[in-house]
């Protein structure tokens, strides 16, 4: 009898060691044996060290650089814009939420217009009206969003500018990035419009600034 | 006659990638850790966990519009004892998908898990395999990496990536770049390279969560920054071998250099290619940032809200930038960052005060 505590000593002490969770393992549910996990790791050391000598390092290096790449697995999930094959693309509208998605040919003018609007173009102008001060201008991009304008084939940009006096606002259709680029600079009191393609005199484009706010500048010299 | 453009409204306005964070948990303490709940006094309100079939009926409500990218994280996902349920549940969905024909057709959702590794073992690896997951893990420097993470052990994480190979598991080594682990980032880089890793991901330290404990220790300047994307360059060079960077610097850094191996970004993609759900479930707009939108159950209003529409119509462009010539390809560094550390979506990426 005088063993029976020894007993339930140890049954409670093999119940506890049953029960303990590793502290470094997880507690997931086993999905595959013993010989799955047998089979399918072969590899003769389970252990790597690290190598700290430069020279060692690019040997290893260069060895590696023998094998082809793996393949790119672009992972969506990066804080950054990756650049997507310009064949397809995404417009949020900022009025209803709604996504509407594109897609054209890479060769297709048309469609090399639409992508660079909707790729960087939309925001771009906007930020470039931020710019202007004491006067109402914007631009009007439902015409890009199949919830809001469904029966709209071909999408464009449009221009809405109010100036103080001018009873009705204009709306001019079919802007580009440089449209707004010329306003703004104009409206700025630059005389030079200033691209990666080079810098312009802002008089060559007179008559468009002229169409794009709505009126009549007077440019006559006078003698 | 006008031509038609070929367009489709899409079956939602999420994005189609998704950011999981499965859990609060961790078992590590990082110094650089920007989970905004780790943030001292931050205003993250920490909610109940999500349980397992919460976490399912989020998964079928998001696959129903359209999301077909899912990362899972945390925290440490391996800590929710449900994730390897959840990842299978996951596996066995049909995603209604628009190719690029513009036709609606079913897929099979990608799914990524990002760890800290210290938590694997073969039978998660083998679960990985046969699933198809790609498998994100974390070093943070080889000499310095228990100094980061208080906790754990490179070698492990250098013998995943190893037996990961060897099962043809695609593999990222995710690497945090500070101030502390930048001399060893040649080393940390390689050593990973030739244990097996795919390919990089690499993270600047950017203020947030338990890193804001740690800004002057951990802060890298602009020098350092391009010290740390030459470096990578050069491994990832020698080695034939591409990564690239995970959030997004200022163009006006890098303009003058040219990186043949690593991929920069210029351009915020919060809120428009992915967005984060919280393990309390509730939405936000990338895992930087410590503003907590709705629940996941009242999903449609986010399209509506306010915080959200500054991300979809990039209206946060710091007034610094205002007059660049670039501001069509650069959205002046990372918003979120620079919102935790200046208390403003407007203000100027870290680097710019780092200095």
């Amino acid at each position: 009898m005088y063993y029976i505590p020894f007993i339930i000593i140890f049954t409670i002490l093999i119940i506890f060691v049953a029960k303990a969770k590793p502290l470094t393992k997880s507690s997931h549910k086993i999905y595959f044996t013993h010989t799955d996990l047998k089979e399918n790791f072969k590899i003769a050391s389970d252990t790597i060290k690290p190598f700290f000598a430069r020279k060692q390092i690019d040997e290893k290096l260069k060895i590696l650089a023998m094998t082809p790449p793996p393949k790119k697995i672009i992972y969506s999930a990066m804080c950054y814009s990756m650049y997507l094959p310009p064949d397809r693309i995404k417009y949020i509208c900022p009025f209803c939420g709604e996504k509407t998605i594109y897609k054209g040919g890479k060769t297709d003018s048309d469609w090399q217009n639409l992508y660079e609007i909707l790729e960087h173009g939309i925001y771009t102008c906007k930020r470039q009206l931020n710019k202007v001060e004491g006067i109402h201008i914007a631009i009007d991009e439902s015409q890009f969003c199949k919830k809001c304008s469904p029966f709209i084939e071909k999408p464009e940009l449009c221009l809405l500018v109010n100036i103080e006096g001018q009873q009705d606002t204009t709306k001019i259709c079919n802007i580009t990035v440089k449209d707004i680029l010329l306003i703004t600079e104009f409206l700025n009191n630059k005389i030079s419009l200033v691209t990666g393609e080079g810098e312009e005199p802002l008089l060559d484009y007179i008559d468009r600034i002229q169409e794009l706010l709505g009126l009549k500048i007077n440019n006559e010299k006078n003698d | 006659m006008k031509k038609m453009t070929n367009s489709i409204s899409a079956l939602s306005f999420l994005p189609s990638s998704v950011v999981l964070e499965m859990t609060y948990e961790c078992n590590h303490q990082c110094l650089f850790c920007s989970c905004p709940w780790e943030q001292p006094h931050g205003i993250y309100n920490k909610g109940v966990e999500l349980k397992c079939d919460e976490w399912k009926t989020l998964i079928d409500k998001l696959v129903s519009m359209g999301v077909c990218d899912f990362s899972y994280t945390g925290g440490e996902p391996l800590m929710n004892k449900n994730i390897l349920d959840i990842i299978e549940y996951t596996s066995n969905l049909k995603v209604k998908f628009i190719n690029d024909n513009l036709e609606q057709i079913e897929i099979s959702p990608n799914q990524y898990l990002i760890t800290n590794g210290q938590l694997l073992d073969e039978s998660i690896l083998l679960f990985l395999k046969k699933h198809e997951i790609n498998l994100s893990i974390s070093l943070p420097g080889i000499l310095t990496y228990r100094h980061h993470t208080k906790n754990g052990n490179p070698e492990i994480v250098l013998n995943w990536l190893k037996k990961a190979k060897a099962l043809g598991i695609h593999t990222t080594v995710n690497i945090t770049v500070t101030k502390l682990n930048l001399f060893e980032l040649y080393e940390t880089i390689s050593n990973a390279f030739i244990a097996g890793a795919n390919t990089l991901l690499l993270n600047r330290f950017l203020p947030g969560g338990r890193g804001m404990l740690h800004l002057d220790k951990l802060s890298l300047d602009k020098k350092e920054i391009l010290l740390m994307l030459q470096i990578a360059n050069d491994v990832l060079k020698k080695a034939n071998r591409f990564g690239s960077v995970g959030t997004e610097l200022p163009i006006c850094l890098i303009k003058e250099n040219e990186y043949s191996n690593i991929t920069v970004g210029t351009r915020c993609s919060a809120g428009i290619d992915f967005f984060v759900i919280g393990p309390e479930g509730r939405i936000r707009t990338c895992n930087h940032s410590p503003v907590q939108l709705e629940h996941f159950t009242q999903i449609e209003k986010v399209k509506q809200n306010v915080y959200w529409k500054k991300f979809i119509e990039k209206d946060y462009l710091p007034e610094n930038c205002k007059y660049c010539n670039y501001t069509y390809c650069c959205d002046g560094g990372c918003r979120e960052a620079a919102h935790v550390y200046t208390n403003s979506l407007y203000g100027d990426d870290p680097v710019f005060l780092n200095n």
